[in-house]
């Protein structure tokens, strides 16, 4: 048991959301009042090769969920002649994700200025910002902020598709969609290098991985230096939603405390009477899922991805956090998530297509207790063999390995829905939380 | 060019560099079902079924085959359990909502859903959701059924990347995701292709159904008449009547893997035949349409004889000793379509000049050294009243008829395949052979090639090929002469021309390859020779 002082101890760090409390902060004069646009002009002072190595000091990481090194990327995007193209994935389709939407609401100066500074390491001269249609208050806000700043130099164009998306589709989705086409994703075809996207190449960076950039540059990486673990350096935020009693958005210093810091400290626990029962660590379509057993897991990516699949193993995701209590039944879980990845699947690919239809289909059967002897045992074997190679992107990987799981952690209960019977005793009732940790 | 070394389980196969990896795989003889890829077509790797395994290092990772190119000291394994349990896994998928009717299937038994099946499958499925069971009409000859289709998009692309029309599209998504028309149905020239396109008979035309079975028919291989394109063809014949013909190329050239409708339907056009040999509007036999032919082109001082760009290379050699024997004067007519060549975008075109043979003909008379008129030279002659007897031959397929005006007076016999389309009747009609199905021999293409034509059915009634007719008139009677004899009479006699040192055994062993229906079932038949599954293979059983 641990005391709650300690837990206590984690609290926010704010380095990508800094100053977004600020009043009137996705106004120009506000953002330039509070040092914004002090890393883009810094970055304009120095060459693009200063930058670059700046950055590959500084040791980013993409925040979209494959942790790539920023750095690293655009050496590489430089050795092959720069990017025509920066493309920023405002996408976020994950389930329980809604960082970059909040960033491009409250903080859009803060991302069009990281996208410059992106631009101007890769040589580019067009910036698109790809966002779902559907986000219609930051398509608004970062409208007016692109019109407030439109230069010459680098022209900035928002571009919003319509869904659904699939998960986890890489970068090739936010080019398609650029391209005209439908949401579908490209295969990989073993050639590397950059996207190609018109007459030229792009770059493609998740909004919240370029976020960072403004503060790197202006304090010319210290920020950094100080922040972060080893492995990956600086902040990452985290939604937390789901059962808990302060669900919100909570920036936190990686390599410092456990998930359960961050559940039952900064998010408050779980709600009166209630303990929590597992947490879905989610955001670029990969779940692992923790049981309560497995809450102290420490917050640093470089020690879940270890390739040996020690016990830490798994993909730390792209911070997305959804806390389940006892009241939660994770067959219903499992249809739920099912049912999203059903409806959020291109159609492009057949594995994934027919795949994910089926998986939804037999999951709500098996959740209505209607289910015939050789569904489960068919359902695990269609998530088995959902592998990443199998289908073109990682969308039905992500909801077979989620599926896949919930019923690891929770075998007997997925058992017992075959007879017909669900244990959990559910709770319908109106969930409302103590409050919403979104207050900018 | 250059080679690079694979190594495909173990075994290593040099190929051309740049070749596509599952082209390769499959060049080298195996078993690979790809129902989304086409080579002339843009690869989406979306079937995800030609997976294998690559060795990188120590470790293993699945790759699709047919969106890569060769690298040098590839090892792919395809028999690594983890590939075969992918592979499996994908027909599986596939099957969730595929309907089980095979039994009613138009494509069943060339179906490469069901080859996939036979290859890849595990024979086992656990699975099923209701399919959509909707038939929609695309157009005037495409119907689409959508709980077959298994949205391999590969229409999708033809539409984009061939026909250049983007008349088809994939519309919704996921699950419920089908393939439509974006409003227009599809009505252009190149529709028939979608039908050997499509893997799954999801796409099948009107009344296809009362076609044989695929295993019943048998394939002949022959040249499309339909214009002077060349285009190679595959006659399917069943119960002693053409069901359908398919295109037969291996996409070496501009033609590609494609036919247009033109050439796929053209032959159900001729619906109004001539069925007997008529000596002024009267049925008789054979002899005496013969004797009074003879008699009369061998009496006239100033015989005419009006060539068809649709003759065979044997027939105008035929008449041009005819032409000899009687002190005829040779003409050629020409069937041009005033539109002009229509070219696709990938450079598939049906031409203007629709005469398959015309460059036949001429190199023919060339070999036998005799002039050769053409259509308004004839005309001039015959205003001039220079001509007292003409044999003139027809078998246009389009129904273009040489324009000369006959004046009543003179002798006129006109060996065509349709009852006279002519100014007036001719005094003895000689009832031919259709270009389409009936004719055996050469042709000599716009671009120069020899190719074989093969008759796959008999003509009706009465009438008889054209070669036999000839054949008849030069030798004063029926005969066992045949065209390969009269190919290698013509040979000799050209020993500097254009036909020396060739004869039809030559030409079987340059003839493109007979398999293939469009590409889908290539990989198939070379399947079938090795052993590796059981499908009955209609193409090769004549």
């Amino acid at each position: 048991m641990r005391l709650l002082r300690e837990i206590a101890e984690m609290e926010e760090r704010r380095i990508l959301f800094e100053g977004i409390d600020t009043p009137d902060i996705d106004r120009w004069p506000v953002y330039c009042k509070h040092g914004g646009g002090q890393g883009l002009l810094r970055a304009r002072s120095l060459s693009p090769e200063n930058v670059i190595k700046e950055i590959q000091s500084a040791r980013l990481r993409g925040r979209g969920g494959a942790w790539r090194l920023v750095g690293d990327r655009w050496q590489q995007a430089q050795a092959e002649g720069g990017a025509d193209y920066v493309v920023v994935d405002l996408l976020e389709p994950d389930p329980g994700r809604f960082r970059d939407r909040k960033l491009a609401e409250r903080h859009p100066h803060r991302l069009l200025e990281g996208a410059r500074i992106a631009a101007h390491a890769v040589g580019a001269t067009s910036i698109f910002l790809c966002i779902d249609a559907e986000s219609l208050r930051a398509r608004q806000a970062l409208q007016q902020a692109i019109v407030a700043t439109q230069e010459q130099a680098t022209t900035i164009q928002l571009h919003p598709a319509r869904g659904p998306f699939p998960l986890a589709a890489g970068s090739s989705l936010a080019v398609e969609l650029l391209r005209g086409g439908r949401a579908e994703p490209q295969a990989d075809d073993g050639v590397a290098g950059l996207d190609r996207l018109f007459a030229g190449s792009a770059i493609v960076h998740s909004a919240s991985t370029l976020g960072y950039l403004p503060a790197l540059l202006a304090t010319a990486g210290d920020v950094f230096q100080t922040v972060g673990s080893e492995w990956a350096p600086g902040t990452q935020a985290f939604c937390v939603s789901g059962l808990v009693r302060r669900p919100g958005l909570y920036e936190v210093e990686l390599g410092r405390g456990t998930v359960r810091d961050l559940i039952e400290g900064i998010a408050g626990g779980a709600r009166p009477e209630r303990a929590i029962k597992f947490v879905l660590h989610a955001g670029y379509g990969s779940s692992p899922v923790l049981t309560a057993g497995d809450l102290d897991r420490p917050l640093d990516p470089g020690l879940w991805a270890d390739p040996a699949g020690g016990p830490l193993s798994g993909v730390f995701g792209g911070g997305a956090v959804i806390v389940a209590d006892d009241s939660v039944c994770p067959v219903d879980t499992a249809r739920r998530l099912a049912q999203a990845y059903a409806g959020a699947a291109c159609g492009k690919c057949l594995p994934c297509r027919e795949g994910t239809a089926w998986l939804a289909a037999a999951l709500s059967r098996l959740e209505a207790g209607t289910a015939q002897a050789n569904d489960l045992a068919w359902i695990i074997q269609r998530c088995n063999h959902l592998t990443p190679a199998v289908a073109l992107c990682g969308h039905a990987p992500s909801a077979a390995r989620s599926i896949r799981a919930l019923h690891d952690a929770f075998p007997e209960e997925f058992a017992a829905h075959l007879d017909g019977g669900c244990a959990v005793a559910k709770d319908l009732s109106m969930k409302v939380p103590d409050s919403i940790h979104m207050r900018y | 060019m250059a080679t690079v070394r694979i190594h495909i389980d173990g075994e290593p196969v040099d190929v051309d560099a740049g070749t596509n990896l599952l082209m390769a795989l499959l060049d080298a003889g195996h078993a690979m079902a790809h129902p989304c890829f086409h080579p002339s077509l843009s690869a989406p790797a979306s079937c995800r079924m030609c997976l294998a395994a690559e060795e990188v290092g120590d470790s293993l990772r699945l790759i699709t085959t047919c969106n890569r190119t060769v690298v040098e000291g590839q090892r792919l394994s395809l028999s690594h359990p983890q590939a075969v349990a992918a592979r499996s896994g994908v027909v599986e998928d596939m099957l969730l909502r595929h309907p089980a009717e095979c039994a009613i299937c138009e494509r069943a038994g060339e179906c490469e859903v069901q080859e996939a099946v036979f290859v890849h499958g595990n024979g086992a499925t656990g699975a099923t959701l209701p399919g959509r069971r909707k038939k929609v009409e695309l157009g005037p000859r495409l119907i689409l059924d959508r709980g077959r289709c298994i949205l391999c998009t590969r229409c999708v692309r033809f539409e984009a990347e061939v026909s250049g029309t983007d008349a088809l599209a994939v519309s919704g998504s996921g699950a419920d995701a089908v393939i439509d028309t974006c409003g227009a149905p599809i009505a252009h020239d190149m529709t028939g292709n979608l039908l050997d396109l499509c893997p799954s008979g999801a796409l099948s035309e009107p009344g296809e159904r009362l076609h044989a079975p695929a295993w019943q028919m048998t394939g002949i291989s022959s040249t499309c008449p339909g214009c002077a394109s060349g285009c190679a063809t595959r006659i399917d014949v069943a119960n002693g009547r053409v069901q359908r013909v398919k295109p037969r190329s291996d996409g070496a050239d501009a033609q590609g893997y494609w036919l247009c409708d033109v050439g796929r339907y053209g032959w159900q056009a001729e619906t109004e035949r001539l069925t007997t040999p008529q000596l002024r509007g009267t049925a008789v036999e054979w002899d005496a349409v013969f004797a009074e032919v003879a008699e009369h082109m061998e009496q006239a001082r100033r015989g005419a004889i009006l060539l068809s760009p649709f003759l065979s290379n044997e027939e105008a050699f035929l008449l041009g000793h005819l032409a000899r024997r009687w002190e005829a004067d040779l003409f050629l007519w020409q069937a041009t379509d005033p539109a002009g060549d229509r070219v696709w975008p990938t450079g598939f075109t049906i031409r203007a000049e629709r005469g398959p043979n015309r460059a036949g003909v001429r190199a023919v008379t060339q070999a036998l050294d005799l002039p050769l008129g053409d259509g308004a030279a004839l005309e001039r002659r015959l205003g001039a009243g220079d001509v007292d007897a003409l044999f003139a031959v027809g078998g246009s397929l389009h129904g273009e008829t040489p324009e000369v005006t006959v004046p009543d007076e003179l002798f006129l016999a006109v060996q065509d395949v349709q009852p006279s389309t002519w100014i007036r009747n001719p005094d003895a009609a000689l009832a031919s052979s259709s270009a389409w199905t009936e004719k055996e021999g050469t042709f000599v293409d716009g671009l120069g090639r020899l190719q074989r034509v093969r008759a796959a059915v008999e003509p009706p009634g009465e009438a008889r090929p054209d070669f036999w007719i000839l054949a008849a008139l030069w030798h004063g009677g029926p005969n066992r002469d045949s065209p390969d004899q009269a190919f290698s009479r013509l040979s000799r006699s050209s020993s500097s021309g254009s036909f020396a040192h060739l004869d039809y055994g030559i030409l079987e062993s340059r003839q493109r390859p007979a398999e293939g229906v469009a590409f889908g079932g290539g990989w198939t038949s070379q399947l079938q020779r090795r052993g590796l599954i059981a499908v009955e293979d209609h193409a090769k059983r004549r």
